[in-house]
């Protein structure tokens, strides 16, 4: 039976911490078991629904990365590399032993390499559409190269006006709402020219396969089957390498299933984290 | 067409301030909750005079929107004031209830108004789960386990239910409804609405949204009805709930609803907690069905005309509201109109002004569209797994007549067996004789007190409506092995050692038990043949006999043995 609990998932607050000399904002709410949710090109500063969605079950830890505010990412970032080390220390300095460890995008990179360089602090990790991987015989994605278009193709499943019901009452009405002009569109697309500025086009760690190897944490790998920006390729690849880990495949989601397809990826997430067994025992499932 | 009122029953005066400032109860005047109250019941108990069908009321909590959190306590309120109107809900929040309690609540209001209420559930809306601290992820099945407690307690006898939430045993509502089954309704906008309205033949309500969305809704629910669960809905399963103003012109009608209707969308947007959409509450198939875009679908920030035009306020003379609705009736296809007279802050008497306009003129003129043949109107509203559960009879005892009650069950209910090896026998006899016949079989005497020292009865059960008695098995040896004549008498008789008085329970011959091949078998017993109380201290008599020199019975032979299932009350225990 799923125990879990609205109110204290509703709750949360903002902080910060210093670690190395650097100042990272967080997110806290939610009751239960620690979870360190890492950002992706979503960006950072709501409570969203997938919050809400972790906090029923967790208490849930949603640090943004340093750069991604300001656009300034500090010098001593280099790579995804060091923000896992800066991860690190923010589960120390949060005074947590070990968490649920869910990284989207360039989060999952980092919560990848996170979970294989230090074991001890993750107890299960769940990586949503991760970049850093590369497929043989698959074109690399560009970010630099994409306009507002193939960008918003390549990250929503969503085309058009879509109908957003009422968040007070979802049987009550709603409002069709155009993709390109929401404000989750808006905050892709400055994450983006962050990371454009920031890594180039290099979306590849040729670390990432070994390190993916040595994950012994049971692992939900989730995919947008429209991922434009990691083909569902690369969730398929993520899950051969990782030993312990199963691959949910969501149809008619994007790079962002937790905004397409919101109520599929918090209904999976919610089964992976209560260790449902409605989740069953299937290495990949399509949703 | 019928019509019924409904209001959210909106707190009338709250001030204009920004999103940093929570509406928490310091803002609420119980003395303006008290007008408010007042000027309602007299807006709902005016719809019995002016012919409407009926009046709604709803609940939600932790809400200006809406300040009747226990709202049938109002609807009790209605039918107070009111003779034939029926009330109903629109509904209670089961998820997040005790459904024995609802249940209850809804046959005595049934009971208190003659048969006139309409039950309605509600599974909640994201506030409530917040405050109420429930899971999210659980509301369907939380309903789905609610609503069928609900329907048991409402159209069930005695059950035992055990779910994944609820656990519970023994329950037997008092009172029991008039209405079996209790007609409900519910909004039903998503397709897990939609679907479970369909299923349980529940009028699916739409509100809040243009002709051809309610129509979708509407044409989506008869398709589930169908093709999944085999029924055809008639008009009459459907509802359309339109905020509504009538006024003696369109310039007087626009004039009076205007800020009224703002108020009212900017209190719907703000309950004191508003969290971001709730996980769990809904899939992402939800709302698929819903893809015509002809228009944009107005939001409480939306320009008036616009409102207007797509139905989230109806408001003009009684000409244009008969022509608007009209064409909205024809469109959607909803047999029940539920019109939203108070809209937010709007004054008492122009309410009270607009049903009058609106009875005397648009009532009339939509009376007669979209009637259901009544066939159709007879099946709407009733379940098939409802219908075809027990239908209520008031159930008594009866004399014994074994034609009658050849046909029922024995006694289920049983809780104690006699047999040669209970306590209460006192000895067995044989060669006992009396006037030309010989008697044998069993005494039985029930003591002062169990062996737990409670003090007890023995109730041999007779035939009733339910079941022809407590089962009665007999074998009779001769001593050698050989059974007892096929005509030997066979009674049961208590005895009371004081006035000598006789119940008699049991009339028969013993052919009728050695007719049986395996009187162990499932209700191939006979049963116990009138009903019979032995306390303490009362002999029961099994007594089998034969002419003189006709053959012998011996109890105590081998093959010898009777049991009687029955009741054995414990006097000072209640349940």
């Amino acid at each position: 039976m799923s125990a879990g609990y609205a109110g204290y998932a509703s709750l949360f607050n903002r902080k910060s911490v210093e670690i190395d000399g650097l100042k990272v904002l967080y997110l806290e709410g939610g009751h239960g078991e620690p979870l360190l949710y890492i950002h992706g090109l979503e960006g950072w500063g709501a409570w969203d629904s997938y919050h809400i969605a972790f906090g029923v079950t967790n208490h849930v830890y949603a640090p943004l990365l340093p750069g991604f505010q300001d656009g300034r990412v500090p010098e001593s970032i280099k790579s995804p590399a060091d923000y896992a080390a800066l991860m690190s220390g923010f589960i120390a300095a949060a005074g947590i032993d070990r968490a649920v460890v869910v990284g989207h995008g360039i989060g999952g990179w980092i919560a990848l390499r996170l979970a294989a360089e230090a074991p001890k602090l993750v107890s299960r990790l769940v990586l949503v559409d991760s970049l850093g991987l590369r497929i043989d015989d698959e074109a690399e994605t560009h970010l630099r190269d994409m306009d507002r278009e193939a960008f918003s193709n390549a990250v929503f499943a969503r085309r058009g006006p879509v109908l957003v019901p009422h968040a007070y009452n979802p049987d009550f009405g709603g409002e069709f709402q155009d993709i390109q002009n929401s404000q989750d569109f808006k905050r892709y697309w400055r994450c983006r020219e962050i990371m454009v500025k920031w890594l180039g086009d290099q979306l590849y760690d040729p670390e990432l396969p070994n390190l993916a190897r040595n994950i012994t944490a049971p692992t939900m790998v989730i995919w947008g089957r429209e991922d434009g920006l990691a083909s569902v390729q690369h969730g398929h690849r993520i899950t051969d390498l990782i030993a312990n880990s199963r691959l949910a495949v969501i149809e008619g989601a994007g790079h962002s299933p937790m905004k397409d397809k919101r109520e599929t990826f918090q209904k999976i997430a919610h089964l992976f984290l209560t260790e449902s067994a409605e989740l069953g025992v299937e290495k990949v499932t399509e949703y | 067409m019928k019509f019924f009122s409904f209001d959210e029953l909106t707190y009338p005066s709250l001030p204009e301030v920004g999103p940093e400032i929570k509406f928490t109860n310091r803002f609420c005047d119980p003395m303006v909750v008290a007008q408010s109250y007042a000027d309602h019941l007299d807006e709902w108990a005016i719809c019995e005079e002016l012919g409407f069908d009926g009046a709604f009321v709803n609940e939600h909590h932790f809400t200006a929107l809406n300040i009747q959190p226990a709202c049938n306590i109002m609807a009790a309120a209605i039918f107070m004031r009111t003779k034939t109107l029926k009330v109903g809900v629109i509904g209670n929040v089961i998820p997040l209830r005790n459904p024995i309690r609802t249940a209850e609540e809804f046959a005595m209001l049934d009971c208190l108004s003659g048969g006139r209420f309409i039950g309605g559930i509600v599974r909640g809306v994201p506030q409530e789960y917040v405050s109420y601290n429930v899971d999210p992820f659980s509301s369907h099945e939380r309903q789905r386990e609610a609503f069928i407690i609900i329907q048991k307690c409402l159209n069930e006898e005695l059950f035992d239910y055990e779910g994944k939430f609820w656990k519970v045993t023994n329950v037997s509502i008092w009172p029991r409804p008039i209405q079996r089954p209790m007609p409900f309704w519910m909004p039903a906008g998503s397709l897990e609405s939609i679907e479970f309205a369909a299923e349980y033949h529940i009028n699916g309500a739409q509100v809040f949204g243009p002709p051809l969305q309610f129509k979708e809704c509407f044409d989506l629910y008869r398709k589930v009805a169908a093709e999944k669960f085999g029924w055809q809905p008639g008009f009459s399963s459907f509802v359309g709930a339109r905020l509504i103003h009538v006024a003696e012109t369109n310039e007087k009608a626009l004039a009076e609803i205007r800020d009224p209707l703002y108020y009212f969308f900017r209190t719907l947007a703000r309950p004191v907690i508003n969290p971001a959409p709730l996980p769990g509450h809904a899939s992402d198939k939800s709302y698929s069905h819903r893809k015509r875009r002809d228009r944009d679908l107005p939001g409480p920030s939306s320009p008036f005309e616009e409102m207007r035009r797509d139905g989230f306020i109806v408001a003009g003379d009684p000409d244009y509201v008969a022509r608007w609705l009209e064409e909205d009736m024809r469109t959607a296809g909803y047999g029940n109109f539920l019109g939203m007279f108070h809209v937010g802050s709007l004054a008492h008497d122009r309410v009270m002004n607009s049903k009058r306009l609106f009875s005397k003129y648009v009532m009339p003129a939509l009376r007669d569209l979209n009637v259901d043949p009544e066939a159709v109107q007879a099946a709407s509203g009733k379940s098939p797994e409802v219908a075809a559960s027990n239908p209520y009879e008031v159930r008594s005892a009866r004399n014994g007549d074994a034609d009658d009650t050849a046909s029922l069950p024995l006694f289920r209910d049983f809780n104690y067996v006699l047999s040669g090896h209970s306590p209460e026998v006192v000895r067995s006899f044989a060669g006992r004789k009396e006037g030309n016949r010989v008697e044998a079989g069993w005494e039985l005497r029930v003591q002062e007190s169990g062996a737990d020292g409670f003090p007890y009865e023995v109730i041999l059960v007779g035939p009733s409506n339910d079941s022809r008695g407590g089962a009665f098995r007999l074998m009779l040896g001769d001593g050698e092995g050989n059974a007892a004549p096929a005509d030997a008498k066979v009674k049961i008789e208590v005895v009371d050692p004081a006035s000598g008085k006789r119940q008699l329970a049991f009339d028969g011959t013993y052919g009728e038990f050695a007719a049986i091949d395996d009187q162990h078998a499932p209700q191939a017993a006979l049963g116990v043949r009138g009903r019979a109380v032995a306390p303490s201290r009362h002999l029961i008599n099994i007594t089998v006999s034969v002419p003189a020199g006709s053959g012998a019975i011996d109890p105590d032979d081998p093959i010898s043995f009777f049991e009687i299932e029955c009741f054995k009350n414990w006097l000072n225990i209640t349940a």
